[in-house]
């Protein structure tokens, strides 16, 4: 027997990703930039632009803001059902009760689950990444009047990318809070929505920093803007985290007595 | 030496007192039959003795060791089911038994081990959500023992299962028993824990009624002697004459309640220094049920 942080881990990891359509989920988005850059090429090839003259990155003003009308609004949307699908997995049969009277420590089951969920989650923004870079790159060698061989776009994205994966990180706090409080997946999913809606009203407000969800939309807004920098938002999407991390393991804890 | 034991165990819940002062003592070895009727309180004493409620726990001890300081300790030393089979519906069989071999160890044969044990070898590819309800209460049964646990607790084990089924984990627990494994089971299914328990705890409305043996049990109860004798009126004179109590009587037979083998005894004697005659005389059967329902009735009045 190993009361082990790794076989918390391992066994964790071994459980939710059997339950493959919650991962399969998470690739969604990969497919979506495909299916993108798979339209744009389709659009350009019926309409013929010619020589663009350079002052549109196709990167940014073409490709990446299609790509993020989506993201900002489906990958809060995907993260919640995610997080609710491994909560949800100990919810069906109680199985709340099989976890609790297993030989590892709490604490340790607890980071596992919250481990998984942090890297699965990284894993698809990771994928994404890299499926938008290798997009733009393909549509550059079979579409070079559109110019995206023309900009390095690398670093710019990789920092967008970032930004994102802190606001979902910071999301998938909150969504595991309410998956933890709520059994019934109507509450969690729907919250997030109304979050997401209302963050996306307010994202002008100062106080919308204050909101994770804003981070999902600044996003889309990064991207028209090149903007890299960490701001207040992404400082306190961080804070998020801790803060709601510590109020998901006070309701897993409490989950033993229900 | 006891492999459970718990000191004045109180639950309450809101105004309800749901267990008060329950003193268990599961000796090591033995089957612990755990009885009560629906809402006694059984299943509540379980999820304490596993640590699933919110009480302090330093009453509890298993193994010698404190629920309290030990409870990572007592839960790998422990199997249990709770209530109703647990297991990850979206796995299949053996899948759900290598979710727990990453975290006890073991490996392939353990796996196929307890997949013979519980008659599931057939099924270890199917789905769990897949399984009929008493190959999901077989499923349970295998991932409580998978550990090879020193202590069992089954609260109502045999739920669900046909009587080929019952008979099957009947065999299994005595196997497991042999093994020297302390096994606590609760169930309502009387006759089994009969036929099964070595020692049998009786719990109504939160209060332990009675704890000890089968045998204790069974010596401590009153039976009932049912005579048909020649002359009624005169036997049940003699008989309250010597201190016997009169259950029934009607024209032809008599109902006499006797206490140990002893009373029994003299009471035959009496008859037959009386030179009475009889036509017929017999001991019903005293079996569980009717103990339970003796015990239950009188913590009622």
């Amino acid at each position: 027997m190993s009361d082990t942080f790794r076989a918390a881990y391992a066994s964790e990891f071994y459980k939710l990703s059997k339950n493959k359509e919650i991962v399969v989920l998470l690739l969604i988005p990969v497919a979506l930039t495909i299916f993108v850059a798979g339209y744009l090429y389709y659009d350009v090839s019926q309409n013929p632009v010619g020589e663009i003259d350079g002052s549109i990155n196709p990167w940014q003003g073409m490709f990446g803001k299609d790509v993020f009308q989506f993201f900002y609004l489906l990958y809060p949307i995907l993260v919640a059902i995610f997080v609710h699908a491994c909560c949800d997995i100990e919810y069906k049969n109680n199985n709340y009760k099989v976890l609790f009277t297993l030989p590892i420590s709490k604490h340790k089951i607890f980071i596992a689950k919250v481990l998984f969920i942090f890297i699965t989650v990284l894993l698809s923004v990771s994928l994404s990444y890299f499926a938008f870079l290798l997009c733009g790159y393909l549509l550059g060698v079979v579409l070079p009047e559109i110019g995206f061989q023309n900009y390095d776009f690398r670093s710019v994205s990789f920092f967008v990318f970032l930004k994102l994966y802190v606001a979902l990180a910071a999301i998938s706090s909150i969504q595991l809070c309410l998956s933890l409080q709520f059994k019934n997946f109507i509450y969690p999913i729907g919250l997030g929505m109304f979050l997401l809606v209302f963050s996306t009203i307010v994202w002008q407000k100062d106080f919308s920093d204050f909101i994770p969800y804003t981070g999902s939309f600044k996003s889309y807004l990064n991207m028209l803007s090149e903007n890299t920098r960490f701001e207040r938002l992404d400082y306190l999407n961080l804070c998020s985290v801790l803060v709601f991390l510590v109020g998901s393991f006070y309701l897993f804890k409490r989950k033993i007595y229900d | 030496m006891a492999s459970i034991v718990t000191h004045k165990l109180n639950c309450r819940r809101g105004r309800n007192q749901i267990l008060k002062d329950i003193s268990l003592s599961v000796p090591k070895g033995s089957i612990y039959g755990y009885l009560g009727r629906n809402g006694a309180g059984k299943s509540t004493t379980i999820k304490l003795l596993l640590g699933l409620l919110k009480e302090k726990g330093d009453n509890i001890f298993i193994q010698n060791l404190s629920l309290k300081n030990d409870s990572t300790k007592i839960h790998f030393i422990t199997g249990s089911l709770i209530e109703s089979p647990c297991f990850y519906t979206r796995l299949t069989v053996s899948e759900n038994l290598k979710y727990l071999d990453i975290i006890y160890g073991g490996g392939k044969k353990r796996i196929a081990e307890v997949l013979e044990l519980v008659d599931l070898e057939q099924q270890r590819n199917k789905r769990a959500s897949a399984l009929s309800m008493g190959m999901k209460q077989r499923l349970g049964i295998a991932i409580a023992i998978y550990h090879d646990p020193e202590i069992l607790i089954l609260d109502e084990p045999l739920n669900g299962l046909d009587p080929q089924g019952i008979f099957e984990m009947r065999k299994l627990f005595k196997n497991l028993n042999e093994r020297g494994k302390t096994i606590f089971l609760s169930s309502h299914i009387l006759g089994e824990l009969d036929k099964t328990a070595t020692h049998i705890g009786i719990i109504d409305k939160g209060h332990m009624v009675f704890q000890g043996t089968k045998n204790e049990l069974l010596e401590g109860v009153r039976r009932t002697i049912h005579i048909t004798p020649g002359r009624p009126e005169r036997v049940v004179e003699l008989l309250i004459e010597n201190g016997f109590s009169i259950a029934e009587k009607d024209e032809k037979s008599i109902t006499v309640v006797v206490g140990k083998d002893r009373e029994f005894n003299a009471m035959v004697q009496v008859l037959v220094h009386n030179d009475v005659e009889i036509h017929d005389i017999s001991s019903r059967t005293v079996d569980l049920e009717q103990i339970f329902m003796n015990l239950i009735s009188k913590n009622d009045e």
